[in-house]
Formats: C-alpha cells, sequence, structure tokens
C-alpha cells in the first residue's frame, strides 16, 4: 500500500471513531467521588468534615469580597446579586431560561447550515452546556457567590461552540486580531476545528448519496462537481441542503479520479469570506491560514502546485515556522507538509526528474532550488540549499556531495537549529562580539591616532592596517582623508558593495569616483562625540552592519553606516553631507 | 473560565468545576479507549476509572500540559482494565468470533462507516501496544511528537520510529489481510 493510500484510509478511520457511542455520564463520577469523601470508613472522614466547616466559613467570606469585584464583569442580566443571594427557585427558572435560550440558539444554527438534527449532534460534538444537567454541579454552583455569572459564562461558551465558521468571521471583523498573534492562534485552531466538524458532516452525506452523485450526469467536457455544487435542487433533500449552504461556510464539492472511479469530497477552500480573514489575523499565523485552502501539496507523490508556486508556498510556511511559537498539532502538521514538499522539489518525482538525459539538472529545478537559496539571513531553506546550489553551480549542475549526502531530515533538523537561535552560527560562524565605544571631541590624541593609521594605510591600501580598528577610528580616518582631499583612501575604505550595487545599476570604478569626488562637509569639528553601540549590530548574510553615531549636545546629526566583514570596518554610506558653498 | 483556572479550582476540591472538565474531555477519553481496543460495552466503566483516578491524583498535578496527564491516566487504565477482568486475551478473539459467527451487526459495526475501516482498526489493534499507541496519539489524537514522547515517558526520537516502524507492520499487516490487494500501488 503506498503512503498516500495508507495516510487516507487513516483519515477515514479517523472519521469513523466519531461515531463512537457515548454512555459516560459525569454525574455518575461526581456522585461516587462524593460518596467517597462521606464515606465513614474514610479515616481522615472527621477531620475533612472540620476543615470543609472552615473552608466554607473562608469560602463564604472570601465570595462576599469577590463578588463585589467581578460582578460587573458578567454579562448574566443580573439584579444587585452582591446583595441579593440567589433563590433555588429564581436559579430554577434562570437554567430553564438558559437552556431555552441555548435551544433557540442551536435551531438557529441548525437552520443556517440546514443540517438535520443528527447531523447537526455531530457540528455540536459536545455542549459545555450539558454541564447543568448533572445534580452536584448545580448544586456547588448554587452555593458560589455568582451563580447566575457562572452559568452564563458556560452558556456563551456552549453558544461560542455551535457558532458557524461564518459567523467566526463576522466576530472577526468587528474585533481583528492583527496585532495578537495568540489570539489569531486560537482563531484558526477553532475555525479550522469546526470546518473539520463540517466536512466530516458532509463527506458521510456525499458518501450515503454516492449513487445519486455518479449517477448525475453532465457535459463529459464540463467539471462534474462544480456542476452539481452549483445545482439547484433535484437531489435528496439531506444533499440538497448541504450543497447549497455549504459555500457560505467556504467549502465546496470536489472530485478526484482514482482507480476507484470518481470519489466526491468537501473541501474548504479559498472563498471571498476566507480572503476577508487574512488581513483580520497576525501575518505570521498566514502560513496556517493558507494550508487550509492550500493542502494537499502532493498526491500520489507529485506536486499539486507548479514548483514556481511550490517554493513561494514553502516559504510562506516556513515564515510561520520560524516566526510562530507554537508547539500545536496545527504546526506539526504544516511542519510535515513543509519537509514533505520540501524533499519532493529537492529530489523530484517519478513524473518529474530533477536530472535532464545529459544529467544536468533541468532548469525548472535548478531556478526553484535557486530561489529557495536566495534572499538574506539565515533561514532553514537557505541553511539547506545553499551548498547545494553552490557546488551545483561549480559542476555546472551536474553534481553535488552535499546534494547526494544530506538525508530526509535536514531541513526540520535546520528548523530546530533555527528555533534554537543557532541558526546564524551554522551558516556563518560565530558573531563577534562588539563592545559600546564613545569618544568626547575634540580630542588632540585620538586625532594624533587617526593621523598615524592614516598614514600607515596610505602607503598601500593594506587592509591589515585596518583589521581589528573601532568603527570610530574608520569613520574618523574616513572624516581624516576628506579633509586631506584623498578620494583614493575613502575610495578604498568603503565596502566593495558599495561600488558594487550602487544605484546606477554599474559598479563604481577608483576612477570614476574621483572624477566626480567633491570634497564634504567635515564633521568631526561640528560635533563633540562619536560613538558606536555595539547592541545595534546586525547581520545581513555574511555582512555585519552598524552604526557610527556623532553628536552635539547630546543630540545625534548624523548617522553613518558601517560594515564589518573578516575583522575590518569598512565605510557603509557614499558619502558625506557635502560640503555649502559658503564653507 | 480557562482551562488553567477549572484545574485549579478543582485542585482546591470544586466538584463543579471538575464537572466542567469532564465535559469537556470525556469524549476524548472515550475515543481514545475504543482506540486501545477497549470495547465499546466497556467504555463508559474505563472513562469513568479514568475520571475517578484523575480526581484523585488532581492535588499532584503540577501544570504539565492537562491533557497529558489525561492521556496517561487513561492508558494505565485501560491496561488496568483488562490485566484484572483477564480480557486483553480475550479481546482479540472475541473480534474474530464475533465478525465470522453472527449476522447481527455488532456495535463496533456502528462506529465504522467501511468495512475497510473496521479491518483497519482490527489490524491496528493486533499491533503489539508498543507501536499502536504510538499511532492512535499522532494520527487518530493530532498530539505532536513532542507530546506523545511525553505521554510515553521516551525520546522525540524513538517516538518517530515506533510510528515510521508502526506504519509499516499496519501496511503490512492490512495488505496480507487483503490477499496483497493493495500493495504495488
Amino acid at each position: 500500500m503506498d503512503n498516500e493510500r495508507f495516510e487516507k484510509r487513516m483519515k477515514l478511520l479517523k472519521k469513523s471513531y466519531d461515531h463512537v457511542p457515548s454512555t459516560f455520564d459525569p454525574n455518575t463520577v461526581l456522585q461516587k467521588l462524593e460518596a467517597e469523601t462521606k464515606s465513614p470508613e474514610n479515616p481522615n472522614g472527621r477531620r475533612k468534615k472540620i476543615n470543609q466547616q472552615v473552608v466554607v466559613w473562608i469560602v463564604g467570606i472570601a465570595s462576599i469580597l469577590i463578588i463585589s469585584l467581578i460582578s460587573g464583569l458578567y454579562v448574566a442580566d443580573q439584579k444587585n446579586i452582591e446583595e441579593e443571594p440567589v433563590t433555588p427557585e429564581e436559579l430554577d427558572q434562570f437554567i430553564e431560561k438558559l437552556k431555552k435560550d441555548y435551544e433557540a440558539e442551536r435551531e438557529k444554527r441548525r437552520a443556517l447550515l440546514k443540517l438535520e438534527k443528527r447531523d447537526f449532534e455531530n457540528f455540536e460534538l459536545y455542549s459545555p452546556l450539558s454541564i447543568i444537567n448533572l445534580d452536584s454541579y448545580l448544586s456547588t454552583v448554587g452555593q458560589d457567590g455568582n451563580p447566575e455569572g457562572r452559568l452564563m459564562e458556560v452558556y456563551n461558551r456552549a453558544v461560542e461552540n455551535i457558532k458557524t465558521p461564518s459567523e467566526m468571521v463576522v466576530d472577526l471583523k468587528s474585533a481583528p486580531l492583527t496585532e495578537d498573534e495568540q489570539g489569531s492562534l486560537e482563531f484558526i485552531y477553532t475555525y479550522k476545528e469546526k470546518v473539520d466538524r463540517l466536512t466530516a458532516i458532509y463527506d458521510e452525506i456525499l458518501q450515503e448519496n454516492n449513487d445519486v452523485l455518479q449517477a448525475y450526469e453532465v457535459d463529459p467536457s464540463l467539471d462534474k462537481a462544480y456542476m452539481i455544487g452549483m445545482s439547484k435542487g433535484g437531489f435528496p433533500e439531506r444533499l440538497q441542503n448541504i450543497l447549497d449552504t455549504m459555500k457560505e461556510q467556504s467549502i465546496h464539492l470536489q472530485s478526484d479520479v482514482n482507480s476507484y472511479g470518481e470519489q466526491f469530497f468537501a473541501k474548504y477552500y479559498s472563498s471571498k469570506t476566507h480572503e476577508q480573514i487574512i488581513p483580520l489575523l497576525h501575518p505570521d499565523t498566514m502560513g496556517y491560514l493558507d494550508m487550509m485552502t492550500e493542502a494537499p501539496y502532493i498526491v500520489a507523490g507529485e506536486l499539486v502546485y507548479p514548483l514556481e508556486e511550490s517554493v513561494d508556498m514553502l516559504r510562506g510556511m516556513q515564515h510561520t515556522l520560524t516566526n510562530v511559537e507554537d508547539n500545536s498539532a496545527l504546526n506539526q502538521l504544516l511542519e510535515t507538509y513543509f519537509v514533505s514538499m520540501f524533499n519532493t522539489i529537492l529530489r523530484g518525482t517519478e513524473k518529474s526528474p530533477v536530472f535532464d538525459e545529459q544529467g544536468k539538472v533541468k532548469r525548472e529545478y535548478k531556478e526553484a532550488w535557486k530561489n529557495m537559496a536566495s534572499g538574506y539571513g539565515a533561514t532553514p531553506l537557505r541553511y539547506v540549499m545553499k551548498p547545494i546550489v553552490e557546488e551545483m553551480e561549480a559542476s555546472g549542475w551536474t553534481a553535488s556531495e552535499t546534494w547526494n549526502r544530506i538525508g530526509y531530515d535536514a531541513l526540520k533538523d535546520a528548523l530546530v537549529v533555527q528555533r534554537a537561535g543557532q541558526l546564524d552560527m551554522y551558516m556563518y560562524g560565530e558573531q563577534p562580539v562588539f563592545q559600546d565605544e564613545a569618544i568626547q571631541l575634540p580630542d588632540p590624541e585620538f586625532d594624533q591616532n587617526i593621523g598615524v593609521l592614516y598614514d600607515s594605510f596610505k602607503k598601500q591600501y593594506d587592509l591589515a592596517v585596518l583589521k581589528g580598528r573601532s568603527p570610530i577610528d574608520i569613520v574618523a580616518l574616513y572624516n581624516l582623508a576628506n579633509e586631506k582631499n584623498d578620494p583614493e583612501m575613502m575610495y578604498h575604505l568603503h565596502h566593495e558593495n558599495v561600488w558594487k550595487y550602487s544605484e546606477s545599476g554599474y559598479e563604481t570604478s577608483l576612477d570614476q569616483y574621483k572624477a566626480s569626488w567633491q570634497k564634504a562637509l567635515s564633521l568631526l569639528p561640528l560635533n563633540d562625540e562619536m560613538s558606536f553601540s555595539g547592541d545595534s549590530v546586525f547581520r545581513n548574510d555574511p555582512l555585519l552592519y552598524g552604526t557610527v553615531n556623532l553628536s552635539h549636545q547630546g543630540e545625534v546629526r548624523y548617522a553613518l553606516s558601517v560594515i564589518h566583514e573578516n575583522g575590518v570596518w569598512y565605510i557603509g554610506d557614499v558619502s558625506l553631507p557635502p560640503l555649502t558653498s559658503s564653507e | 473560565m480557562d482551562e488553567s483556572e477549572l484545574i485549579a479550582k478543582a485542585q482546591a476540591g470544586d466538584q463543579a468545576a471538575y464537572g466542567e472538565l469532564m465535559t469537556k474531555y470525556y469524549r476524548t477519553v472515550e475515543k481514545f479507549a475504543f482506540q486501545c481496543g477497549v470495547r465499546l460495552d466497556d467504555i463508559s466503566d474505563v472513562t469513568q476509572e479514568v475520571f475517578i483516578k484523575l480526581y484523585r491524583f488532581l492535588p499532584q498535578f503540577n501544570q504539565q500540559r492537562f491533557t497529558t496527564w489525561l492521556y496517561k491516566i487513561t492508558l494505565n487504565a485501560a491496561r488496568d482494565y483488562y490485566r484484572k477482568e483477564g480480557r486483553e486475551t480475550e479481546k482479540r478473539e472475541r473480534f474474530v468470533t464475533n465478525q465470522s459467527n453472527s449476522s447481527e451487526p455488532s456495535a463496533e459495526d456502528q462506529v465504522f462507516l467501511f468495512e475497510e475501516d473496521r479491518e483497519l482498526h482490527e489490524a491496528m489493534i493486533r499491533l503489539d501496544e508498543k507501536y499502536r499507541i504510538p499511532l492512535i496519539l499522532f494520527y487518530f489524537q493530532d498530539i505532536s511528537y513532542q507530546q506523545i514522547a511525553d505521554i510515553l515517558n521516551m525520546t522525540m526520537p524513538a517516538i518517530k520510529t515506533r510510528i515510521f516502524r508502526a506504519k509499516e507492520l499496519l501496511k503490512r499487516e492490512i495488505s496480507l489481510q487483503s490477499g496483497g490487494a493493495f500493495n504495488g500501488q
């Protein structure tokens, strides 16, 4: 049995387990526990009784204090609970009202979803409100300082439980979670769970009506599932009802033709409602939301989406997996998709192998791999793909030792390292620690040191001279070179990337720089402090970026970008502020 | 009231809070017990036993993940149940006998939508426990590798290996059962 079929069967079996009948009554357990507590054989019985009396007093006193603080928070329609305790009769009436209200809420959702009672029970699954049928619960709640508030909480949870996915979206619109990562995660878990419940109900109904669906005739050139979904009437009521309402919940009918024929199933899709959710949740959690509409990514060992699109999806998954702290089953599922899709792209498939007849990596794979290795910063995809791409490029895209050697879990391992905050080190080595530095200006001794450094570096522009010097020294040296009308030194003090990747798109040569050079404002005399913060250094691939600030009377007036590579600080900014005509 | 509040209240002896916890989790226990091989007739007893044990141990609960604890107790309750009643060995025979001798649909039959599901369930029950339980937790309880490792007091790599091996064994078992009809797809 192949893996895909196995997974499918396990999924179906999981649905079957939802039909395990329930005969458990929590009330029985509470009664047993109560009997145990009261049992005369209990050697601790007497002591417990005394303790209980004390507890009752303490709880009584505490309740009075707490009620006055928290009663305002409850939504319950209460009337001066703090002052007037609820009588048992009032509580009974309140419970009856809750039951009635809940039944109305249930019916509202059932009508909305057009589900039969038995089907709706599967959507409801369990109702938190069933607790109010427990005698022990009611007797304890009755002694609570705020029984109505407590019951109202349970009621609200029960209503939340039966809200449809589309209702959840309406609620979300009124209270977006864009800034709230944890809230977004909770929304997605609940939303997905409800979608899954509905999908399971729909699948069962579709399965029971399989003969009718198979017999439905449409033009062979048309998508049968789509046509059935569009049908207005003509199917048995239970089936027609779900066909009429499922799209409202962003679920539609799909079919899959395999060796068993055309199989119909319900699938969550990227509807307009779904698209409305996207801007309302924390952006880092998007990977989960995308997974709901995109999965599965691989069918029968082949990628479902084109390579380029699959790589984009991988990047989206990676963003969520590396930015969201979450140890849920959803996270596990996303990680599984992430790893399996990556390995499929890395190893190719039966229908689309990686190598062409000449033994070269095919163009589409070459692009996909380079895409995975591109970007900046330490990411799991880059960590795994960079050496492969480099080795492949060196061999004319025919071989890579890393490609031969790495196993299925390479990306997963990189993810673990990334989550542990170690991937930077694995990719670029240990980051040097830079101390904070500051120098008060003017400082003749400092000026003298920089003068010596100028003479030394001027001889051959040997970078070894600059090795180990602080970024403050380099900025001062750059400033001195400007004062001395020495564009050549200024050119050499810049990091090479400044010239390679200039805005013009052309690499700037020394001659071009010299030809266009103009003396700039000398910054040091205008300021009283030059400082550098080691903490503010950040990495962008192998380069480290920092800033040297020039301040006057505590106010930063100039901030020069500096770049660190192989023990040497360079100037990152292209130029100093120009000298005005009057200066 | 969130779960941690319910747990704290239940620990302090609030039976109502414990009632809410039971209401929230009894379906998990019922399904897990059935997946582990407890017969439908016995599930109610096992579930009851789980929640009584859970309540007794509640004062010792130290804020680790509640469900981890719940699964551990359910697993032990299922084991104890069969150990006490000597049913572990009978259980498998009963499955076979039920299916071959009775023309009446059994209670188990009502659970499974398709014959294939029943066969897969039975094949899974026949697996050695060390493979069966990680597989169930992973596929049917949607639990992360790490939490499975916590429940079974094992390392995460060991869990992954067990699940991988369990899948292989189960695939082989089904193929044998169906005369190799699913092989080679």
